[in-house]
C-alpha cells in the first residue's frame, strides 16, 4: 500500500523570521514560539499514473491518473481538471473537478465542479453539484438532525446508518457506515 | 432543410412552473421515513440542492437527452432503442423498491413504440404504488430537443427551453398513456398555464 505520510516534499516549514507581525497584535511575548508547519497538499502530479491503494492522513491533490482505492478518512481530497481516477474514494472532504469513476464517501461533504465528471455513487451529509457538471448515479441524501423537511422524512439514527439494499461497494450499506464510526 | 418563421425555439429566459402535482408527491414522499427517487434527466444544482433536504436516495440517470435521439438507421429502430434503454437506464441496486420518477418531459420525445419500451424498462424498478411525474405538452409544436429542468421548492420547477427548430407534438392524452404504458394509471393531471399537461401516474 502507498502511505502518503511518506510523502514529504511538499511539506515546508517556516522560520521564525518569516512570521509576519500583526499591526494590531499586542506585543509578542520574549519566548520565540515554536514554528507552526504549514502542510501544502501533496500532489499526484498530471505525468503520474498510480495503481493501488493510496492513504494518509493529510490533503492531497490528484492530477494524473489512479486505480484502486483511496482512503483520507480525515482528510481532503482534490481531484484537479487533469485528474482521471477509477477508484472507490473515501475523505472528508471530496471536491472533483476531473473525472471519476467509482463511489465517494465523503464524511462531510462532496462537491462537483463544473469541470467535474463523475459516474459512482456518492454518500455524504452535504453534496453540491455546480451546473455544467457532469453526475450519473445515486446520492445517499443524509441531511443533519434539525435540517431535514419538516418531521416527515426523518430517518431514524439506525436507518440513517444503512438502509442499502445492495453490496458494500453500493452507498448507504450497514458495512460503509460501520467503517465510517 | 427549410425553416419557416415562427417554428424555431428561441433561447429564452428560464420560465418557473408552478407545479402542483409534484408538490403533493414530495409532501407524499416527505411523509415516510426516507424515499427513493429515480431522475431520468441530467443532475442539476438546485434538484440536488432541493433533494437533500430529506432523507432519500437520487438516482440521477441523466439519460433524457440520449433516448431522445433519433435511431441512426430507421430499420433497427426497436432493437437500437432497447439497447439504449439497457446502457443508459441501469436499475438502481434497489429494485422494485423505488418510489418516484421524475420523467419531465422525455414523453413528448419518445415515439409510441419507444414511449411503450420505456415504460416495460422501468416499470419493475418501482414498488407498487410508486409514482411516475412527467410533463407532457398539448400544444401543436415542441421544441426540437428536450428542456433542461430543476427543482426550485416542492411547487416550483424552473424550465430553460434549448433553442432550435421545432417538431410536431405526439400530444398524448389520457388514454394514450393507459396503452402504451399499462404498467401504470393516471392519477392525476392538471393544465398548467404554459399548455404542459403535468402527470402523476400510479404502478400498478
Amino acid at each position: 500500500m502507498f502511505d502518503m505520510n511518506n510523502l514529504k516534499r511538499n511539506t515546508t516549514k517556516r522560520e521564525p523570521s518569516e512570521e509576519v507581525p500583526s499591526s494590531t497584535a499586542p506585543a509578542a511575548p520574549a519566548e520565540p514560539r515554536a514554528a507552526s508547519p504549514v502542510k501544502e497538499p501533496a500532489t499526484i502530479g498530471a505525468s503520474i499514473h498510480f495503481k493501488g491503494d493510496l492513504s494518509g492522513e493529510e490533503d492531497f491533490v490528484i492530477q494524473g491518473k489512479v486505480e484502486g482505492t483511496i482512503n483520507l478518512e480525515k482528510n481532503n481530497l482534490t481531484i484537479g481538471k487533469n485528474g482521471r481516477i477509477r477508484a472507490n474514494v473515501t475523505a472528508n472532504t471530496i471536491i472533483i473537478e476531473g473525472q471519476l469513476q467509482g463511489d465517494m464517501f465523503g464524511n462531510e461533504k462532496v462537491i462537483i465542479r463544473k469541470s467535474g465528471n463523475v459516474l459512482g455513487n456518492i454518500v455524504a451529509p452535504r453534496v453540491t453539484l455546480e451546473d455544467g457538471a457532469k453526475f450519473k448515479g445515486s446520492i445517499e441524501m443524509e441531511p443533519k438532525a434539525g435540517e431535514a423537511f419538516g418531521g416527515g422524512g426523518k430517518k431514524s439514527e439506525a436507518e440513517s446508518r444503512g438502509t442499502g439494499t445492495g453490496a458494500g461497494a453500493t452507498p448507504g450499506t450497514p458495512d460503509f457506515k460501520g467503517a465510517q464510526q | 432543410m427549410l425553416q419557416v418563421a415562427g417554428q424555431i425555439e428561441q433561447a429564452g429566459d428560464p420560465t418557473e412552473l408552478n407545479s402542483l402535482l409534484l408538490a403533493g408527491l414530495v409532501e407524499r414522499l416527505a411523509a415516510g421515513p426516507r424515499f427513493e427517487l429515480v431522475d431520468i434527466g441530467p443532475a442539476r444544482e438546485a434538484t440536488i440542492a432541493f433533494f437533500s433536504q430529506f432523507h432519500c436516495r437520487l438516482h440521477i440517470e441523466d439519460a433524457i437527452a440520449a433516448l431522445a435521439r433519433p435511431a441512426p438507421s430507421t430499420d433497427e429502430e426497436e432493437a437500437w432503442f432497447e439497447g439504449r434503454l439497457k446502457a443508459l437506464l441501469t436499475p438502481p441496486a434497489s429494485v422494485g423498491e423505488v418510489d418516484a420518477v421524475l420523467c419531465w418531459d422525455l414523453l413528448d420525445h419518445l415515439s409510441r413504440p419507444r414511449l411503450a419500451a420505456f415504460a416495460t424498462h422501468l416499470a419493475p424498478w418501482l414498488r407498487r404504488g410508486a409514482h411516475l411525474h412527467a410533463f407532457i405538452s398539448t400544444r401543436p409544436d415542441i421544441p426540437g430537443q428536450p428542456a433542461g429542468f430543476e427543482v426550485l421548492e416542492a411547487s416550483t420547477v424552473r424550465v430553460q427551453a434549448r433553442p432550435g427548430p421545432l417538431q410536431p407534438a405526439p400530444r398524448y392524452h389520457q388514454l394514450d398513456l393507459g396503452r402504451l404504458m399499462p404498467q401504470f394509471a393516471v392519477e392525476r393531471s392538471v393544465l398548467l398555464r404554459n399548455g404542459l399537461q403535468e402527470y402523476l401516474l400510479r404502478r400498478h
